[in-house]
């Protein structure tokens, strides 16, 4: 069942798997190659470009952790879930088994990443100064598109009913911050929120921070 | 004889409106069981309680011995499901549903599926989203019927069908009841179907189950009478009166609950039998639901 539920993962959302595996395949050869200094003494010239190439990581993280959620639900939606519902398998069975799915398309994902980035610092001559990271890059790109996979896959779980309620709070949340703001009062709950939420010790943590492949 | 589908005092209520109310109903085992109702008498919504889509306010549902829905994936591995829409990922094609559809069913036959396919017409290599309807709706009988259930759930299998993919359909199901004495459970409006394939009918109304009797005494309870002479002597009378009508020289009464020896309670009133015909299902169908919504029955 595991096995089939995977296939079926791959078949909703191939077309973003294989468009993340050649990106992530590309990107560490591509910036690195492309960035490389003709002058030795230009490193950190270097690495401020590197830098720049660094912010597509954790879009790409997010981007795939995103469809990939979006998409494991997605023909079940349509169909108002009968089809999954009435498969002979326990109901958290199946939505582990799903999560587990889309789970292990990313970790493939983040795998191509860690070869490409394996590629990129071997053919790159990187001096005694500086260090390579093509071990932590690929795991903090895999840990943080499934964290993100994480919370869009849960959030996607959720009954019809209950997303709208979410989202109606979350709005009216925004539209009273904003008479808050109006009236004059200082307090800034939804910067708090998004800083818990995104913050070095939030669920989504992950996709801050450095994502430097080389860096000293 | 054990049943196949328990349900016994099931109350449920989506919203304000409609409700499914003290719904209790027996399909023995073995039963090809029609359940018929207008649109919106319920039926789906109670196909649905029975595959644990939805759980009951109140009441016990079982089926295949297997409590509902505590233990539904149990059931469901027994049952095979044909919905009133189709279900299925249309980004598969034919093959790989089955593919799919066959991991989860280990009884699942893949020789006479392989057979009904080649019987169906169905291209193994059509993406699912762009089967017509009659494709869809035997691809999805060719799942329900191939892993070997032992009760087959069909919600309006054939509506909208033509008459050609309807007869195939159905003809498969009854080579598959004939073969492995399944219990059928098909609800449907098209009751002239129902009235050759089944030999137990539930007519639900309005969510509440109106009556639930063998075929055949359905069919042979309920008569139209043709009489003359005193009519209005028949009250009390033993059979159920569904509708009457005098305003012909004679007068015309639909009944129910009919047999042989009431025709010598009416003579010895004094009034003629001129006529007793037959209705077929439909008819029968009708009179009651008008007869419950009259307050007759």
């Amino acid at each position: 069942m595991f096995t089939a539920l995977v296939w079926l993962q791959w078949k909703s959302s191939r077309a973003w798997i294989v468009a993340a595996a050649v990106v992530v395949m590309a990107l560490p050869v591509v910036s690195v190659v492309r960035e490389w200094p003709t002058d030795p003494y230009a490193m950190a010239q270097f690495l401020g470009r590197l830098e720049a190439w660094s912010f597509f990581y954790p879009a790409l993280a997010a981007a795939v952790g995103i469809a990939m959620a979006s998409l494991t639900w997605r023909a079940d939606r349509a169909g108002h879930f009968v089809y999954a519902l009435t498969l002979p398998i326990e109901r958290w069975r199946q939505v582990s088994y799903r999560y587990g799915a889309g789970v292990l398309w990313i970790l493939a994902v983040a795998a191509l990443l860690w070869i490409a980035a394996l590629v990129a610092v071997a053919v790159t001559p990187v001096p005694a100064s500086l260090r390579s990271y093509p071990h932590g890059l690929a795991a903090k790109f895999g840990l943080a598109t499934v964290a993100v996979f994480t919370i869009g896959f849960a959030l996607l779980s959720l009954p019809e009913r209950t997303r709208r309620v979410l989202a109606t709070a979350v709005l009216a949340l925004i539209a009273v911050q904003v008479a808050a703001m109006l009236a004059g009062w200082e307090a800034n709950w939804l910067l708090a929120a998004f800083e818990a939420l995104v913050g070095p010790t939030g669920p989504l943590g992950m996709l801050g921070g450095r994502w430097m492949l080389i860096d000293v | 004889m054990t049943d196949a589908i328990r349900l016994a005092g099931v109350g449920y209520r989506p919203g304000a409106g409609f409700a499914i109310d003290n719904l209790s109903l027996a399909v023995p085992e073995g039963a090809i069981y029609g359940f018929l109702g207008p649109n919106g008498s319920g039926k789906t919504t109670t196909i649905r309680l029975m595959l644990g889509l939805l759980r009951p306010a109140t009441g016990q549902i079982a089926v295949l011995g297997e409590s509902v829905p505590d233990r539904v994936a149990q059931a469901l591995g027994r049952i095979g499901y044909v919905p009133e829409r189709p279900h299925l990922y249309g980004f598969l094609t034919v093959a790989e549903s089955l593919r799919f559809h066959a991991a989860f069913h280990p009884r699942w036959d893949q020789a006479w599926a392989n057979q009904l396919l080649r019987g169906f017409g169905l291209a193994l290599d059509r993406p699912l989203g762009r089967l017509s309807k009659g494709e869809m709706g035997k691809l999805l009988m060719l799942q329900a019927l191939c892993q070997r259930p032992e009760l087959l759930v069909l919600d309006e299998p054939t509506d909208g069908l033509d008459p050609v993919v309807r007869r195939e359909l159905l003809s498969a199901v009854v080579d598959y009841v004939a073969e492995h004495r399944a219990t059928v459970f098909i609800s449907s409006h098209l009751v002239h179907e129902l009235e050759r394939l089944c030999d137990w009918v539930g007519v639900m109304d309005q969510g509440t189950l109106v009556t639930q009797l063998p075929m055949s005494q359905l069919k042979n309870g309920i008569k139209r009478l043709r009489m003359s002479g005193p009519v209005d002597r028949l009250d009390g009378a033993p059979f159920s009166v569904l509708s009457r009508d005098g305003r012909t020289p004679g007068s015309i009464w639909i009944v129910d609950r009919w047999d042989l020896g009431m025709a010598g309670w009416i003579a010895d009133r004094g009034v003629r039998i001129d006529a007793i015909d037959d209705l077929d299902l439909e008819e029968g169908f009708v009179e009651r639901l008008k007869a419950r919504r009259a307050g007759r029955q």
